[in-house]
């Protein structure tokens, strides 16, 4: 057969490109080869560091690979805002890391899922009393859940079995689960310019505070509104999160003096900025313009260390009297103290190893390292040593007192608590304070309802797993399987039975096969996943375990007492209602406004309005919500109504939300108007006009009519999207105040995710079922309205 | 009903003129057809009639009041257009009333307007369709009615009958003639058919390249024609043009010499004849002063029915003519050309019409 030449030239492109991707394909498994010529075994290690601190482990893991001889150290940098994630998903699969570096609040929840294994078995007391006082104890954890019983099928059954002998967990108290590293907590920063001395009472910061704030410049910026930034207050005032059973403790008196305190720093002594974000403290203090701020060792990277001069202190005792009272007692503020670990996976090939590890990172070579160049305020008490000599070789002064703040703020410090109950106080909490601090609702009442939220949330996690037999759910969906099957099989031999079938395919098969990859495709990327979702609501999930529960879920969504169901979807139709009309007028509008032929400049108007469309809206939703800052935002400049506090009302929280929506959605209307009124005949407009149409009836009478067919599924799908719009609520107005902006979308996620227990999926899985179904009913409801408008226009 | 008088109506594009300056004066009740080639501006001259178009240059009045910065609204004119620009969203009721309903009349008189309407035009049945639901003839027959339900002062037709078919096209031709006679209404009627303009019209307006070449009564234009465009734009198979020149009485082509031509005007001729007015036959009769002009060849032989029609050169020219209806000429045939002298039309070397 003789090939044209097209023909030999595309074989020969073929040829070309299957040589060139073996040859890539081979050198990269060629490049792995040789990593894996190395027959000491590999010990993955984790770490979410930045900069000098990632350069620093580097360095040393480098330094141990070239001596060490019973194993490699290969480092991994994961960034930070995933780093939790990646850990609680990646080891239960078996794919994590051998050893990781994290703080030590989340070892309740990982001890629960087996996600680390407890080290004190490889650990002697001598070696823990090199520690710090106070470290150790946070690194302990007691756990309530019966460890699970091994899987035979499961591949790493073996592996799993082995490090349970090697690392028997203890009967009867807690185990240690992590080896300490680093210790943090938030501290007192000054621009040594504006405030020379480091104050040692509230009175005296005050003093300095009020005197240096005004033209632009704040005494004090810190992020009063995060609990983790106000749980030293609380405790100076006396109070506690929870008490000596760890049941959750927030409606006390001690907490409510707490806040208003926090508030008079506001409202009364007015040293403080409003909504501040850490990235807020930061820039504020690099312009000099923040006399004091509170934050801890993490900033150091944030700082411009050329523009500010600046000294760190152990933060003040609060002498001022709330209420006519001064705090009793120490009235010193005890902030959260976070310890950094490495911790064990507990899927880890290597164990002992890991262990190893571990233990080297927190009190070998890499302490010195991880202290004078990693700015890390190290656990090892006798690396401290190492500090005189570093200053006296100079150019170190300012490090030296930054480390040497945080070690005198560590006895006057209070570990975060590690237990699963520590998780969800942050949710009700944050909305109290959120609400107290943004709206002056008296704390007494916020701090009731937050008690309450946490009180009903341990019920939930308490009440046992009603063991609803699952068999009658089976039998359901085997039945309906069966039924679907039995349809298909129907259908096939209407057209001729399975012969035909195949016949059929045979014929067609080049459609089949172009249909097949998306076939494939929608099968395995669309349905499955979507079965399992609606599945997944008739279960109850908890750290990893799956319990079934039928319909409960639907039914506490519906019908639950503590249900915002009715109020969430209230407002998610109210939300979706305002910005459809918006989108659809403005595009509408603007569609008209430029399909005048005699519009200069058309094209450049053209495409500068599809650009909101275009810049993603992740992007767009964090720009407008700078925008809507009370204070330096771009809104309230142009609005010239300085201060005015978007996030606080809903109303406004909701308007915000709704200008950055209209501004992304707008452009799609237009763009299917201008499509849909080229399709209207001139001719038209000509005749109504001869009629004697003015251009206001000519709209209503031609124009409109005319659009609807076009218009209608751009409005179902526009109605689809923003109903399940979670980018901008979630980024703009964050549901606040008080989650009471939050649309379906978004409290499904919270349940997901922000509200503990390991992660409600079932629940939000309901939930995201609940979401379809009504969107399938609008979407049904809505064909028959198009089609009957495009019967009426044709 | 009203009188439309336009005075050197002008209409450019930048630099491109498409009408030069029309002179029109339209009475009162008159069926004035605007004819000619594509391009010749007569569908721009309605527009600017209608008020869809500016008007450049010159004066437009209707019912002696000048109407050019008059919003089309406001004209009082009707216009039926060559897609029929029906509301396709709105059954034929609407349509027809859409006009009458902007103007806010009550609903009782419209009602009683718009069937009035409909019966005059058969469309009784049709009241709740919708556009799409009828025929392309139904169609333009609710075109008319709803330039009709208005009583304007004036109907102007945009081509009306173009997309239609043959044999609708002569139906609604008759239609067309009936209403005329029924209401009366001035009407300016463009086409490119001449066909239509030869039986509608009271009088023809033939523009070219934006200049009217000849304004007058059907039979004028077609007896008469003032120059070479309008002679050879009417009348189909087209008028036959002979150049030459006569000296001293004798006219001469520049191939051959014909047969003489009497009385062919001195100088540069060009000499006209239709092929109507031609006989390819052995003898005529009944066709007086009639004289040979040539000899044909024939080379394709038309047989219509009513009428028979030759095609073949003459000395050298193409020539069209007429054969008996019951002549078995074949192509290869040689007749003689018999054309009565009183059909001659002379034209000088620019074209324009010169009297024997």
């Amino acid at each position: 057969m003789q090939l044209s030449t097209t023909n030999k030239a595309l074989r020969w492109l073929s040829a070309m490109a299957l040589l060139m991707s073996t040859a890539l394909s081979s050198s990269t498994w060629a490049a792995q080869q040789e990593d894996g010529e190395d027959p000491r075994p590999e010990v993955v290690l984790w770490h979410a560091y930045r900069a000098e601190e990632a350069k620093a482990l580097e360095v040393w893991a480098q330094q141990v690979n070239t001596t060490e001889k019973r194993y490699r150290i290969k480092v991994l940098g994961v960034p930070y805002d995933a780093f939790l994630d990646k850990i609680t998903a990646a080891i239960p699969r078996g794919k994590g890391p051998d050893v990781f570096i994290a703080a030590h609040d989340s070892i309740g929840d990982w001890a629960e899922a087996g996600t680390i294994a407890p080290v004190e078995s490889q650990v002697d007391p001598g070696f823990l009393s090199r520690f710090h006082d106070g470290l150790i104890p946070a690194l302990l954890y007691e756990r309530r859940t019966e460890e699970k019983p091994v899987d035979k099928d499961d591949k790493h059954a073996e592996v799993i079995t082995n490090l349970r002998k090697l690392l028997p967990t203890s009967k009867g108290g807690p185990s240690l689960y992590g080896i300490p590293l680093a210790f943090k907590s938030i501290a007192l920063w000054r621009n040594t310019k504006l405030a020379p001395n480091a104050p040692s009472t509230w009175s005296e910061l005050l003093d300095v505070a009020k005197a240096k704030t005004g033209d632009g410049t704040y005494g004090l910026v810190y992020e009063n509104r995060d609990l983790y930034y106000h749980v030293g207050l609380l405790h100076a005032f006396g109070g506690a999160l929870f008490d000596d059973n760890e049941r959750p403790t927030v409606n006390t008196p001690a907490f409510a003096r707490s806040l208003k305190f926090t508030m008079s720093l506001g409202s009364e002594h007015k040293v403080l900025p409003q909504e501040v974000s850490g990235t807020l403290v930061s820039g504020l203090f690099n312009q000099n313009k923040a006399a004091y701020i509170i934050t801890g060792p993490w900033a150091w990277g944030d700082i411009d260390q050329k523009a500010v001069d600046f000294a760190v202190s152990p933060l003040p005792k609060v002498d001022v009297a709330v209420d006519g009272e001064k705090p009793a007692g120490d009235a010193r503020m005890k902030p959260f103290l976070t310890v950094e670990a490495a911790m064990v996976s507990g899927r880890s090939r290597h164990p002992a190893l890991a262990v190893d590890v571990a233990k080297r990172l927190a009190a070998g070579d890499a302490s010195p390292i991880r202290l004078l160049q990693g700015l890390q305020p190290v656990a090892l008490k006798e690396t401290w040593a190492l500090l005189d000599k570093r200053v006296a070789e100079g150019g170190f002064d300012r490090q030296a007192n930054f480390l040497r703040a945080f070690r005198e703020q560590l006895p006057a410090t209070v570990p975060t608590p590690n237990t699963p109950a520590m998780k969800s106080m942050w949710g009700p909490v944050g909305l109290a304070m959120g609400e107290t601090l943004g709206q002056g609702t008296e704390p007494s009442k916020t701090l009731a309802v937050a008690q309450k939220q946490l009180e009903s949330q341990l019920k939930e996690v308490a009440r046992s797993n009603d063991d609803v037999d699952p068999t009658s759910f089976y039998a359901v969906i085997t039945l309906l399987g069966l039924m679907l099957i039995a349809w298909m099989l129907l259908k096939m031999k209407q057209q001729g039975g399975a012969k035909q079938l195949a016949s059929d395919v045979v014929e067609q098969k080049a459609a089949y096969a172009y249909a097949a990859p998306a076939m494939i495709g929608m099968l395995v990327l669309v349905f499955v996943p979507f079965a399992l979702g609606v599945g997944m609501g008739f279960f109850k999930h908890t750290w990893g375990n799956y319990s079934f529960v039928g319909l409960r879920n639907f039914v506490s969504i519906l019908a639950g007492s503590d249900s915002r169901f009715v109020y969430t979807l209230g407002m998610t139709v109210l939300w979706t209602a305002s910005n459809v009309f918006l989108h659809v007028a403005i595009g509408v509008f603007l569609a008209l406004v430029l399909s005048q032929a005699r519009l200069k400049y058309r094209t450049v108007y053209r495409v500068l309005f599809i650009i909101p469309w275009a810049v993603p809206n992740y992007i767009t939703a964090l720009i407008w919500k700078g925008m809507f800052h009370p204070e330096f935002g771009a809104i309230n400049a142009l609005l010239g109504t300085d201060g005015f506090s978007w996030m606080n009302h809903t109303w406004s929280a909701f308007v915000a939300n709704l200008a950055t929506n209209t501004w992304l959605g707008f452009p799609f209307m237009m763009v299917t108007a201008l499509g849909g009124l080229t399709a209207i005949p001139k001719d038209l407009y000509e005749a109504a006009e001869l009629d004697g149409a003015g251009p206001l009836s000519r709209f209503w009478n031609i124009t409109l009519p005319l659009l609807k067919p076009t218009l209608a599924p751009a409005i179902v799908l526009g109605t689809v999207w923003t109903f399940n719009m979670f980018n901008v609520i979630y980024l703009v107005s964050g549901g606040a105040p008080g989650g009471s902006t939050d649309i379906l979308i978004t409290e499904a996620f919270r349940w997901a995710f922000e509200r503990g227990q390991g992660g409600a999926f079932g629940y939000a899985a309901s939930y995201s079922t609940l979401i379809f179904l009504m969107l399938l009913s609008y979407n049904w409801a809505s064909q028959r309205v198009t089609k009957a408008i495009e019967e009426g226009a044709s | 009903m009203a009188g439309i008088t336009l005075t050197s109506i002008q209409k450019s594009y930048g630099d491109t003129h498409v009408v030069k300056g029309l002179d029109l004066d339209i009475q009162d009740g008159e069926f004035i057809v605007l004819v000619g080639p594509s391009g010749c501006g007569k569908s721009t001259t309605l527009r600017m009639i209608a008020g869809l178009e500016t008007i450049t240059g010159g004066e437009l009045k209707i019912d002696d009041v000048v109407v050019n910065e008059t919003p089309p609204g406001d004209r009082d004119l009707a216009m039926v257009f060559q897609s029929y620009a029906l509301y396709p969203h709105m059954s034929v009721r609407d349509n027809i009333g859409f006009g009458l309903k902007v103007r806010k009349t009550p609903k009782a008189t419209l009602d009683e307007k718009v069937n009035e309407v409909a019966t005059m035009l058969g469309l009784d049945e049709l009241l709740d369709r919708k556009p799409a639901q009828l025929s392309g003839g139904q169609r333009q027959r609710v075109a008319m009615a709803r330039a009709i339900v208005r009583r304007p002062k004036a109907f102007l037709f945009d081509e009306p009958l173009s997309n239609l078919d043959a044999k609708l096209r002569t139906e609604v031709r008759a239609e067309i003639a009936r209403l005329r006679r029924q209401l009366g209404t001035t009407t300016v009627y463009v086409t490119h058919d001449q066909v239509e303009a030869m039986t509608l019209a009271d009088r023809v307006v033939v523009l070219n390249e934006g200049i009217a070449q000849q304004i007058g009564t059907p039979l004028e234009v077609y007896r008469t024609p003032k120059n070479k465009f309008v002679a050879g734009f009417l009348g189909t198979p087209t008028m036959n043009f002979i150049d030459g020149t006569t000296t001293d009485g004798v006219f001469a082509s520049p191939e051959e010499t014909l047969y003489d031509i009497p009385a062919a005007p001195e100088g540069t001729v060009c000499v006209g004849a239709r092929p109507h007015d031609i006989w390819a036959a052995d003898e005529v009769h009944d066709v007086e002063n009639a004289f040979q002009l040539g000899e044909l060849e024939v080379d394709v032989v038309e047989r219509l029915g009513p009428e028979t029609f030759v095609f073949g050169f003459a000395s050298g020219h193409r020539i069209a003519a007429r054969a008996p209806v019951d002549s078995d000429v074949e192509p290869g045939a040689k007749l003689p050309l018999f054309i009565s002298k009183d059909h001659l039309h002379f034209f000088s070397a620019t074209g324009d019409r010169l009297e024997a």
